[in-house]
């Protein structure tokens, strides 16, 4: 486990440097090239490899540097569905909110932990989606068209990007994991009605209808998400038209170059340009995947005291801390909070019994936690980052009607982020 | 720490500043209130609007229209296209585009603002420095009617039309110029449509050049304008054929240069291609092209010297760099021609296709897309000395051509196509036309800019744009605007300067966003004599040769004058405080310079 972990550490630290950005391009270029060259020279499985081995290096390259869930803290949705994910893995009891009192969030992510999957592997799920995507795009092809030499060509195309560069489903497909199993279902159900004659000749009449249809749909879909990257609809939509026009495409060239070396050749010089241009070759994460670049980071600072907290903190409990750490607190140390990680004070008081939340705050505050309280919300240790004021070491006396607690400090560290326990009096 | 009543008051008062409270209305350059606006639904009703539209167009020419009809809905199609998403970005901002993030932008804004006030063309807002592209504030001060509060619509209005110019220049060329055919004019409107609309991926935005569609037309319309000669210049050489004709291509050639002297290299460039492979395939006419060429090239360059010994006197473009230099494993040999995948393949088939029909100008333009290319393979050996200056514009200038033939090449391909399959049956010329129109318009959608264009997620100019400028740049140039004389001359805060001739209309002395003048020794001692109190006869010099009038700085250490303070400032017998405010980020002051013999 240490000696992957120093290895996965290595691959980060090399693919985290500019420089190496272009050694991968020349890289994914050669796997371009060879592929092409063997298209040429009727090895069109030969060609799928290169061009498989290819893609999987160039999104390699990319996942192996996300260190962090995607989307933690940068994407307030994605952050809900990590801090969810974190509480259904460690915390007790399950199927509750990993804000205290609340309706769980559900999710792909939040799924496999309550599943049991283990949490390590669960926040692997993005680049798990976009490895699945690729070996899909590969497969698909197989499954709808008759000819080997079609199906691979058109896998080649697909795994490239498709044929209309910019729209790759690889980005969006680690932001919205899930869409994987849904695309890989729903294509699963197609796969046995496309075996049948009839539904294949019909198909065939209406192809370029088909086609027509698909790409106009993923224009409109497209043009209503807006971003950086196409929405995983557009993407899909686009991938599934590259895979039915590969056979029309390859007639095209037949027709036009009347030998057949000469086709194979221009769809060599096609496989090339289109795994050179449309997607992986110029992927560029950091700079179009909302995120990518907080996903590298590993929160090396906060890890040691999620870590305390995990393992120290009852799974029952539930952690007093600002709404900055409510999810950092719920996704990494897999405990429930008080607050939503939201700062607005509406999201706040929309939260059950806000008054009553409030009010055990600011007793805890002021060093005197309201025994009552802190029991009703199973509140049993307050969090504290840096730059975040310490409950007075001597309070002044309370009212002696209403049973109190006191704090006592169970962890701190050389970053000033602090850890108190409610105990009694 | 949420604290509850800190949770109530907050809500208290996001209620009462919604039902009471008065904000001044942040309006855009149309004169229309921005507050509230959704700018992501806005953007996305473009991206529809257009999507809607093409497919309509695609439907009309696909139930058989004529060539004229057909050419008519696709150019219709192109200008709808720019139009939208000119509009898309234009219309949210509150500034002029690339203004609070581009640096150019600024340094054009200010040129022009300088020629609108009436002085020289030649001249930038460094005062007496020459200019490097005289044309375009001289066109833009033109249209502003020599009006420098008008100018910043012309900039925000210049894109469309340059654009627009686009369309109807790359058709006009192509219908004159290339043999008639039963499709010229949908060739035509492909072609146009390519060059304008093709020109950018969506994969752009993270690459280093950026989107080639915004940069070009939207920050940079005195580079389009360039573009939208050069069809004209091929047109004009193409039909050379007598010593007249050839001095007037020559005259046209000249204009791309005073447009933007890169386009007339890059174009030269093409020619030369195109006569070396006259040459090489041993054409009948070769020594007729090597004399057109020669002829037109020798009258523009004869035409434009004077501005090219403008060129050298006034910049040190021939000094190599650091900055200038690519590492010999860099990506951008393959950048220019793979970045747009199966497009420039279809491009590559278009330029091919468009040089074997032998039609002089369609050989001229062909010739141009290789040039492009070929030139752009350069740059990794200039990169290795030091000058590979200017990439973006010549990887723009790749697009270009390469945009321009992928529409050409995917209709021919589908005329191809569709005519070896009807080869037995309906061979009607309009409706293969249409038919292949239509194939072709659907296949390029996706591609198509106007489809994907999302400025708020692609375009850092767009989202720096949508903030209102920093009040401590806003309020000290609208004081320069209404407080200063017109031929007031500016020295100080070099990073500041550009500010003083972009929003205040007003020269400087020295700017840190420009190349230096070659006077700029004199200059500095100048400039330092007034920072630090220095001989009178130099400060006097300041006023004789340069027309000094005022010293603006402000709280930033100045670069050339780090330990200066405004206060020191402020203590010099010859500096009289006009304007002095505080700011949040800084305070700004503006001195005006009191000569002797000044009267108080």
């Amino acid at each position: 486990m240490i000696a992957n972990d120093d290895l996965l550490n290595g691959l980060r630290q090399i693919a985290t440097q500019e420089a190496s950005i272009p050694a991968l391009r020349a890289a994914l270029l050669l796997f371009g090239g060879f592929a092409s060259f063997a298209w040429v020279r009727r090895r069109p499985f030969l060609a799928l490899l290169a061009l498989s081995m290819g893609g999987f290096l160039g999104l390699g390259y990319w996942l192996v540097q996300m260190a962090a869930p995607l989307g933690f803290e940068t994407d307030p949705a994605l952050t809900r569905e990590w801090a969810q994910a974190g509480v259904n893995a460690l915390a007790e009891p399950k199927g509750s909110g990993f804000v205290f009192g609340t309706e769980p969030e559900t999710s792909l992510v939040a799924a496999l932990a309550s599943s049991g999957m283990p949490l390590h592997l669960v926040v692997l799920a993005p680049q798990m989606a976009a490895l699945l995507a690729h070996a899909l795009l590969i497969l698909l092809p197989f499954g709808f068209l008759k000819s080997h030499t079609t199906a691979a060509f058109a896998a080649c195309l697909a795994l490239g990007g498709g044929i209309w560069p910019g729209h790759a489903p690889y980005g969006s497909m680690i932001l919205l994991p899930s869409a994987v199993l849904i695309a890989g279902a729903l294509l699963g159900m197609l796969v046995a009605p496309a075996q049948q004659r009839m539904v294949r000749r019909a198909f065939n009449r209406s192809r370029l209808g088909i086609a027509a249809g698909l790409i106009a749909a993923a224009v409109f879909e497209r043009a209503l998400q807006g971003g950086a990257e196409p929405g995983i609809t557009a993407a899909l939509l686009l991938s599934g038209t590259t895979i039915i026009l590969a056979s029309p495409l390859r007639a095209a060239l037949r027709r036009v170059f009347s030998a057949s070396a000469r086709a194979r050749r221009a769809e060599g010089l096609l496989l090339l340009c289109v795994f050179g241009g449309s997607g992986l070759l110029w992927w560029d994460p950091p700079a179009s995947v909302a995120g990518f670049n907080a996903a590298r980071d590993e929160h090396a600072a906060l890890s040691r005291p999620m870590n305390w907290i995990s393992r120290n903190v009852p799974t029952t409990s539930v952690v007093l801390a600002s709404p900055a750490y409510s999810a950092p607190i719920a996704a990494l140390a897999g405990r429930r909070v008080l607050f939503s990680p939201g700062a607005g004070a509406e999201e706040q008081a929309s939260l059950p019994e806000p008054f009553r939340r409030a009010r055990l705050l600011e007793s805890t505050r002021l060093g005197q936690p309201l025994a009552r309280l802190a029991e009703g919300f199973s509140v049993t240790h307050l969090f504290l980052g840096p730059g975040e004021a310490s409950p007075p070491a001597a309070p002044e006396p309370g009212t002696a009607d209403e049973p109190r607690l006191r704090l006592v400090l169970v962890y701190q560290d050389i970053k000033d982020f602090r850890v108190f326990r409610l105990a009694k009096k | 720490m949420p604290h509850i009543g800190l949770i109530v008051a907050e809500i208290r008062a996001r209620s009462a500043k919604r039902a009471g409270a008065k904000f001044l209305p942040v309006l855009n350059l149309f004169g229309f209130n921005l507050d509230g606006m959704d700018v992501g639904w806005f953007l996305a009703m473009a991206r529809l609007v257009f999507t809607a539209l093409a497919l309509l167009g695609a439907a009309l020419v696909a139930r058989g229209a004529d060539d004229r009809r057909t050419g008519r809905i696709v150019l219709g199609i192109g200008a709808v296209g720019h139009s939208l998403a000119w509009f898309a970005t234009m219309f949210p901002l509150p500034n002029v585009y690339g203004a609070n993030g581009s640096m150019d932008r600024e340094n054009h804004l200010g040129w022009a603002n300088v020629v609108a006030l009436g002085f020289s063309p030649l001249h930038t807002f460094q005062v007496k420095h020459l200019h490097f592209e005289p044309l375009w504030p001289l066109l833009t001060a033109l249209a502003s009617g020599f009006n420098v509060d008008r100018v910043e619509f012309v900039f925000q209005w210049a894109p469309l039309f340059i654009g627009l110019a686009l369309l109807f220049s790359v058709r006009f060329a192509w219908i004159r110029g290339l043999d008639e055919s039963e499709q010229t004019r949908t060739e035509a409107a492909f072609a146009a449509l390519g060059a304008l609309l093709l020109i950018a991926a969506p994969g752009d935005s993270s690459g280093p050049f950026r989107n080639p569609w915004a940069l070009t037309f939207l920050l940079k319309p005195n580079h389009a304008l360039g573009l939208v000669l050069v069809p004209l210049a091929a047109l004009a050489l193409a039909r050379a054929h007598t010593w007249k004709t050839r001095l007037f291509a020559g005259f046209v050639l000249q204009l791309v240069g005073w447009a933007f002297v890169i386009h007339m290299g890059l174009f030269v460039a093409g020619l030369v291609v195109f006569v070396g492979l006259s040459w090489a395939t041993k054409r009948s006419d070769r020594m007729k092209d090597l004399v057109d060429v020669g002829t037109a090239v020798g009258a523009n360059l004869l035409i434009v010297s004077p501005y090219l010994a403008m060129l050298v006197v006034a910049y040190p473009f021939l000094e190599g760099h650091d900055a200038l230099r690519l590492s010999p494993f860099s990506e951008r040999p393959i950048e220019g021609p793979l970045r747009l995948g199966a497009l420039f393949l279809l491009s590559a088939f278009g330029a091919w296709d468009t040089y074997r029909k032998e039609s002089r100008l369609g050989r001229i333009l062909a010739s141009q897309w290789l040039g492009a290319h070929l030139v752009w393979q350069l740059f990794p050996f200039l990169g290795l000395l030091g000058q590979a200056r200017e990439q973006d514009e010549a990887f723009y200038w790749c697009r270009f051509w390469t945009g321009l033939f992928a529409g050409v090449g995917l209709l021919r391909a589908a005329l191809l196509v569709l005519a070896r399959l009807r080869k037995n049956r309906d061979s009607n010329a309009a409706r293969l036309g249409g038919a292949a129109a239509a194939m072709s318009l659907i296949l390029l959608l996706p591609s198509l800019l106007p489809a994907w264009w999302d400025p708020g997620a692609m375009d850092q100019y767009f989202v720096a744009a949508r903030k209102p400028l920093p009040d401590w740049i806003a309020e000290p140039t609208r004081f320069l605007r209404g407080h200063t004389p017109p031929d007031a001359v500016f020295a100080g805060d070099r990073n500041y300067a550009r500010w003083i001739a972009a929003y205040g209309a007003r020269r400087v002395l020295i700017a840190s966003s420009l190349n230096f003048p070659n006077d700029h020794p004199r200059r500095m001692e100048i400039e330092t004599a007034l920072l630090r109190d220095g001989p009178r006869a130099l400060i006097a010099e300041g006023r004789d040769r340069y027309s000094i009038q005022f010293v603006l700085a402000t709280s930033d250490p100045m670069y050339q004058a780090p330990e200066i303070t405004l206060d020191q400032l402020a203590t010099r017998p010859y500096l009289e405080r006009v304007y002095d405010r505080q700011f949040a980020a800084a305070r700004v002051m503006i001195f005006k310079v009191r000569y002797e013999g000044d009267r108080p």
